[in-house]
């Protein structure tokens, strides 16, 4: 008995099943770093485990490592050492999980230089069209339609358009600008480069779609309780509704818009913490996550 | 070849610009590029405002009702924003006049389609304040705003 179908059977799970009832449950809301957090556990573990059961089926003392070569072989590859070469097979059982893991690493550093690449561009321009406005601590560029927005990473820039500030009140600006500056100072842009890396590798698992979806309106969230900190609820909703409200196409094709209605919809509802108990359980749970296909590989039955 | 040329005199030239007109400031080279990259947002704000073709001198006296700043300077740095492709100039006389290739505006539009354009794959921002919505969905939204701002009151 082989520990590649458990893993296997792992891997389904968490990728298919596993989102499924965190899209259902109501707490990601109610913790959104929490539930960020789970997100990449899933992914995590989805890839350990994926790595782990190309191991096994890849390894030498196994029956299904002849199969696996076996399946190889009629798909054209020509093993050049033949089939029944002990260093072949060694060389596969460590060849295929160290590639899923160097697949997910090289994206990663692939989403993270493309993006700074994009925001150094940028930049470049914001600092000659821009003007820094010392007492807002942002760059606010002549534009009348009202827009806030952030370049995190090395000489992060806060960016507010000028129809921005005609449009909103003191506070409400302030809030913006305090959600903007907590995408800065949590390094939102390195949670979702590898939301994105983990999309990129494994993008036809279920798993990877909305890991992706669900950082990105989660990111949102955590940046808007950042904000409640500093504002009321009502200010900040109010400023996100002004914000989207100037933003409407008239009569066009509106894409993707409904993330602030569950935005102002979470600031607008009642304030419910997630239970201490909870807490504790969804944390317990995204440290141990991670850990369950190293269990299922090393101590299922048989295992030599 | 001749670019390569071109961009190491030009280097030199402005290295002797910083010793000549931005030592005083000191603080590293961070430091002096950083005022270097101000002195050029400082050109190209003069040129935008009066919205007409200017000289240095022009610029330089502009710049010193507020500090000294020498003329070299804004020379060397007015043609590094040339080479950079963001200003114009023709020949007056003896001297360049310099004129914006486009406008503030243009760039500032340029910027906010950059950053906020509809396209799903956009790295620049990480994501702006709010995304565009329906027409359906503000007026729901309002209609919440709404009912709440009443229960705060009641």
């Amino acid at each position: 008995m082989n520990a590649a179908p458990a893993l296997m059977g792992y891997a389904v799970a968490i990728g298919y099943v596993a989102p499924q009832a965190m899209l259902r449950s109501s707490w990601p809301h109610r913790a959104p770093a929490l539930a960020a957090s789970v997100w990449h556990a899933l992914a995590v573990s989805f890839a350990m485990s994926v790595a782990l059961a190309a191991y096994q089926l890849a390894s030498p003392t196994e029956h299904l490592h002849a199969g696996l070569v076996g399946i190889l072989h009629s798909c054209g590859v020509v093993l050049s050492m033949g089939t029944g070469d002990p260093n072949t097979a060694d060389l596969m059982a460590i060849a295929l999980p160290v590639a899923v893991l160097l697949a997910l690493l090289l994206s990663f550093a692939f989403h993270v230089a493309r993006g700074r690449r994009a925001r150094s561009r940028h930049r470049n321009v914001l600092d000659m069209v821009g003007r820094h406005c010392g007492q807002l601590h942002a760059t606010v560029i002549e534009h009348a339609s009202p827009a806030a927005y952030c370049l995190p990473g090395r000489r992060s820039r806060i960016v507010v358009s000028e129809g921005a500030v005609q449009l909103l009140s003191t506070d409400q600006l302030d809030a913006v600008l305090e959600h903007e500056r907590a995408h800065v100072v949590g390094r939102h842009h390195l949670v979702f480069a590898a939301a994105e890396a983990f999309t990129t590798v494994f993008g036809r698992v279920p798993l990877a779609r909305h890991a992706k979806e669900q950082t990105a309106i989660l990111l949102e969230m955590i940046a808007d309780d950042r904000a409640l900190r500093r504002h009321s609820h009502d200010v900040l909703a109010s400023a996100m509704y002004e914000m989207a409200a100037a933003h409407a196409p008239k009569g066009a094709f509106a894409a993707g818009g409904h993330s602030v209605s569950v935005r102002i919809q979470r600031l607008l509802g009642p304030r419910r913490e997630a239970h201490p108990a909870l807490w504790g359980c969804v944390a317990a749970a995204a440290v141990a996550v991670p850990l369950l296909p190293l269990l299922v590989a090393f101590c299922s039955p048989g295992h030599a | 070849m001749a670019g390569v040329l071109v961009r190491i005199r030009l280097a030199a030239t402005d290295r002797t610009a910083v010793y000549h007109g931005l030592t005083y400031n000191g603080g590293g080279k961070g430091g002096l590029m950083r005022r270097l990259g101000e002195l050029e947002a400082e050109i190209m704000d003069c040129l935008w405002r009066w919205n007409r073709p200017a000289t240095v001198r022009e610029v330089v006296d502009d710049i010193n009702e507020r500090r000294p700043v020498a003329y070299t300077t804004v020379m060397t740095v007015a043609t590094i924003l040339f080479n950079k492709g963001w200003l114009l100039r023709g020949k007056q006389g003896r001297a360049w006049l310099y004129t914006p290739v486009r406008s503030r505006e243009a760039y500032s539009a340029a910027l906010m389609e950059d950053a906020l354009g509809a396209s799903e794959d956009r790295p620049v921002a990480l994501a702006h304040f709010v995304e565009r919505m329906s027409e359906e969905e503000v007026a729901a939204l309002r209609k919440a705003l709404r009912t709440n701002g009443r229960q705060t009151k009641a």
